[in-house]
């Protein structure tokens, strides 16, 4: 068994986050996670507070065990969506793509936790003195909304920089890369990719096939040159996007092209014209199963990687 | 009190993080137009912070050369 202070600072059982993807994480994943003892997160991607209202208390018909809204910060409703996460008494709140300082009082004051996604060491400790309980040092091996700086070398820099609970993202898809995060410093780990193919995961059935399919080469990130890197596996869509990146569209056509692919990929499966946000580690992802089974393989992989690597210790 | 002005050091800060030695700064200059993204601007209050010995309230969010410099100056008078 493993159980990190991450565990008793947020009421879980064990130390996985599942991440908070847009138009992904919804109630029924979320709460799927949180069931098995992890930590679900309900995206509230770019949608408007009343989605957000609706999907916590979704989530609460079917469990009462800790979970957390994740505020991706360029939602055009983010205002009104922290709003909803005070007024719902909802116990965490992970943020996304930017810096929430300014919702930070608010939500303190409510008695939710904050923790915020962070990309740098200057952002994570920015994070800690507005009051923060935890940080998420995510790198650039994750799908969605990305920084530049990998896993291996973020974590390790961010937990010597701060003195609140560290989880580790990007790049993590089994026990092995659960076991490394810990051996970097992280007292949890955030776990998208793996969850899209849950079976809870709502998601268009050709968007779990596309992942399952995926190897290491297969995703590719755009958006650089708007200063919003994301990363989605190749397809049609990105291929024409990076093309109009690089014959050097403006950032309102960029934009224009990307709206609405999050919702063709994740509702209706649409190759041609969906964006489909996944990590580097999609290749590691081979078959559909419970989210409990992933939270379990999670650890116990972890557990037995933990105790094999002494072995070269004399 | 350094000799240097609060303008010419979060300029020197400023160069330092984007690379920008051959850019022209001015107060108008948007931290945006020269390639400069979020995470550089939150790693310039950082510095900030450190070379002026002031706390910037992390709401605050200057895009330009010259919000910055009046943030520092305003928490220096105080």
């Amino acid at each position: 068994m493993i159980r990190t202070p991450i565990c008793d600072l947020l009421g879980i059982e064990k130390p996985i986050f599942q991440g908070g993807m847009a138009w992904i994480s919804d109630a029924s994943l979320a709460s799927a996670v949180s069931e098995a003892g992890g930590l679900g997160i309900i995206a509230a991607g770019s949608a408007p507070g009343s989605y957000v209202r609706e999907q916590v208390r979704e989530l609460r018909e079917r469990t009462d065990r800790p979970f957390a809204v994740n505020l991706m910060l360029e939602n055009p409703s983010a205002d009104e969506v922290a709003e909803v996460i005070v007024e719902e008494r909802v116990p965490i709140v992970v943020t996304g793509a930017g810096n929430p300082a300014k919702y930070m009082k608010a939500w303190t004051a409510a008695g939710t936790k904050v923790v915020p996604v962070v990309a740098s060491v200057a952002l994570a400790r920015m994070m800690e003195r507005a009051g923060a309980v935890a940080v998420i040092a995510e790198g650039t091996e994750s799908g969605g909304h990305i920084g530049e700086t990998a896993t291996m070398p973020l974590v390790p820099q961010v937990v010597d920089a701060v003195s609140i609970p560290v989880v580790a993202a990007g790049g993590i898809a089994d026990g092995r890369g659960v076991a490394a995060a810990f051996m970097l410093g992280a007292v949890g780990v955030q776990v998208g990719t793996r969850f899209l193919v849950a079976e809870e995961c709502t998601i268009a059935e050709e968007y779990k096939d596309l992942v399952l399919k995926a190897k290491d080469i297969s995703t590719v990130a755009t958006g650089r040159s708007i200063g919003s890197p994301v990363r989605c596996l190749k397809s049609p869509f990105a291929n024409r996007y990076a093309k109009a990146e690089r014959e050097g569209a403006a950032a309102e056509e960029l934009v224009a092209l990307g709206t609405g692919a999050l919702r063709k990929a994740a509702k209706d499966g649409n190759y041609d014209e969906g964006s489909f946000l996944c990590g580097q580690v999609a290749g590691m992802v081979t078959r559909r199963e419970p989210a409990a089974a992933i939270v379990d393989d999670l650890l116990e992989g972890a557990e037995r990687a933990l105790r094999e690597a002494t072995k070269w210790v004399s | 009190m350094s000799d240097q002005s609060t303008f010419e050091r979060v300029c020197a800060i400023v160069r330092e993080q984007g690379g920008l030695d051959d850019t022209e700064l001015t107060n108008d200059t948007k931290l945006a137009d020269v390639g400069l993204d979020s995470l550089a601007v939150v790693e310039i209050v950082m510095s900030c912070e450190d070379e002026f010995d002031v706390e910037i309230d992390p709401d605050a969010s200057p895009a330009t050369i010259g919000e910055f410099v009046a943030i520092i100056d305003g928490l220096l008078e105080n």
